[in-house]
């Protein structure tokens, strides 16, 4: 797959939550451009075209990062803080799409900077319909720069 | 010449009759100094021969023994005052020719014992003539007795005195005796209390460590416990949506019932997650205008229940002062309560009222539904506790325990009474402040 045409990178270290999402997309065809990381580190090598990435070309950004916080290596709230806090990625979109209703999570993922947290439904039909309103919202509805 | 020599003669004369008519007034004039001096002296002078027989005594001699001068002339000594160990001294001094004097001397008549014992300062010395011949003795004496009855009193004081610094030093000594073991028992508790606070601090730290176990517990469960969960009821329901043609009825039932197991245990999942934050969270005291908080509850509940009917009595409710989002989950929970056990009834009645006690406010919520036996009325507010099964009425069980942590955290209580079939009352006070 070319990188040129990543539209959504989607950070989850959970199979079957991975294929529940790209389920959910499939549904509306957004999952044609999706590229998955499994853990925080691989992330940021995507997104700042560095180790297994080197030859990525960081000209061509996603249009969305959906981002869980529970992740191996380096956490999410830490991958969003270093998005945020560089000038090639920081207008990239970050979608927090996580488990973790707790409050002092979410208050960090703002403070850093965050475009939008979702917690992710139990019950299979919401997370469906919430997922696909997500896809479609940021990849079709939403200008980016 | 003769004439010149006897005038001389008789002008030297002259002279040596006027010298001695001079010395002669001077001689009486010291004299009658000495006289003066001796008759008005307090000091007793007498003088004696050297057998100690009275020659002359002054005025304060003969006043002091009560009798004229004029008695004592010629009377021995001796005879007066008898006292052997003096009559020794006396011959002693007319034998050496030296002076004596005592000091303090104690004396005693021994004719007159009721006068008792006096003391006399006193001096005896040999008079001589101008051949150096013992002619006499003079005998000066000075009563002392007062002098010496107030030094014997102020020694009497003085030992008393003492005595009163001893007993008061010994007091005081018990006293810091006292007062030491006092300090020590003092000092002791002082170390219980360290020694306490310390076991406090021990306690508190483990208790922050629990409470942080806890934190990272209710995270867990949050995220950990919520993804395999999502993952059962995902793929069992793509299962039954994408292979239903593929299903035969009874895995279809199956599949089913994992999907209902799956929700309860979301349930439950957000309930406990609910109670463990509401536990830490810190109360908000803000004044709460509890009928449209009733209201509020009432409107969002009965979205759900549109094929019932159901009566709401609110009654005039008194503003409480208390956590308002807390007090909604407490209202919430327990005004749903009253839905659910009245379902069985074809007209269900809830009312919400509240009575004014002096230092709080009561608040109540009562229904008409199936009740509950008042033997487990204590179990009511445990967590996980339920008096009914699941095929009865639905529910988790943390709600009354929940309703019970937020009440207690305010500072109130709550309680139920019901009867079975005839309906429950749940009760909660929140202090007035």
């Amino acid at each position: 797959m070319s990188y040129k045409t990543i539209e959504l990178l989607l950070v989850e270290d959970n199979p079957h939550d991975e294929e529940l999402t790209v389920r959910a997309l499939k549904k509306h065809n957004l999952a044609n451009n999706i590229h998955i990381v499994r853990d925080g580190e691989e992330a940021l090598e995507f997104l700042f075209a560095e180790g297994a990435y080197k030859n990525r070309n960081m000209q061509q950004s996603p249009k969305v990062i959906f981002l869980d916080l529970k992740l191996p290596k380096i956490d999410g709230l830490e991958v969003l803080k270093k998005i945020k806090a560089d000038d090639r990625a920081k207008t990239i979109p970050v979608v927090v799409l996580t488990s973790s209703e707790e409050e002092n999570d979410m208050i960090e993922s703002y403070k850093f900077g965050v475009n939008s947290y979702i917690v992710k439904p139990v019950d299979f039909s919401k997370f469906i319909d919430a997922v696909s309103e997500l896809g479609l919202y940021w990849l079709l509805l939403n200008e980016s720069p | 010449m003769k004439n010149k020599q006897l005038e001389e003669k008789i002008q030297a004369l002259e002279q040596e009759l006027r010298d001695r008519k001079l010395a002669e007034i001077s001689l009486r004039q010291s004299q009658q100094l000495l006289e003066t001096i001796y008759d008005h002296t307090h000091i007793m002078i007498a003088f004696l021969d050297t057998n100690f027989n009275f020659i002359r005594v002054n005025r304060a001699y003969a006043e002091a023994d009560e009798r004229e001068s004029s008695f004592f002339i010629g009377k021995n000594h001796f005879d007066l005052y008898p006292n052997e160990e003096n009559k020794k001294i006396f011959q002693a001094v007319v034998k050496t020719g030296n002076a004596h004097f005592e000091f303090a001397k104690p004396f005693e008549y021994v004719e007159h014992p009721e006068r008792g014992v006096s003391y006399w300062d006193w001096h005896l010395a040999p008079v001589r003539d101008s051949q150096g011949n013992m002619i006499g003795l003079i005998l000066t004496l000075l009563n002392v007795t007062e002098r010496i009855q107030i030094q014997e009193k102020l020694k009497h004081y003085t030992k008393e005195l003492e005595q009163g610094i001893s007993d008061r030093t010994k007091e005081l000594n018990e006293r810091i005796a006292e007062s030491e073991q006092l300090n020590r028992a003092l000092a002791n508790l002082l170390e219980d209390l360290q020694a306490a606070n310390h076991l406090q601090e021990k306690t508190t730290k483990r208790l922050k460590e629990a409470n942080e176990e806890l934190e990272s517990f209710s995270y867990s469960v949050s995220h950990d416990l919520r993804s395999p969960l999502r993952a059962i009821d995902g793929f069992s329901e793509i299962l039954l949506r994408e292979f239903s043609e593929k299903l035969e009825d009874e895995p279809k039932r199956l599949l089913n019932i994992i999907c209902q197991n799956a929700e309860k245990m979301r349930q439950l999942i957000d309930d406990l997650l609910k109670f463990s934050r509401t536990s830490r969270k810190q109360i908000r005291l803000t004044q709460i205008n509890m009928e449209a908080l009733v209201k509020e509850v009432i409107d969002e509940l009965t979205g759900s229940e549109k094929d019932r009917s159901i009566k709401f009595v609110t009654k005039e409710l008194k503003p409480a002062s208390a956590d308002k989002s807390m007090i909604q989950i407490v209202l919430s929970n327990l005004v749903s309560n009253a839905v659910k056990f009245t379902r069985p009834k074809k007209k269900a009645v809830v009312e919400i009222g509240c009575l004014k006690e002096k230092k709080e406010t009561v608040y109540y919520v009562r229904d008409n539904g199936v009740g509950f036996n008042e033997k487990y009325a204590d179990k009511l507010f445990g967590v996980f506790q339920r008096l009914h099964s699941d095929k009865e009425f639905e529910g988790t069980g943390i709600g009354l325990g929940l309703v019970q942590r937020i009440i207690y955290k305010h500072g109130g209580k709550v309680w139920g009474e019901a009867e079975i079939d005839k309906g429950a009352t749940f009760y909660f006070s929140l202090p007035l402040n």
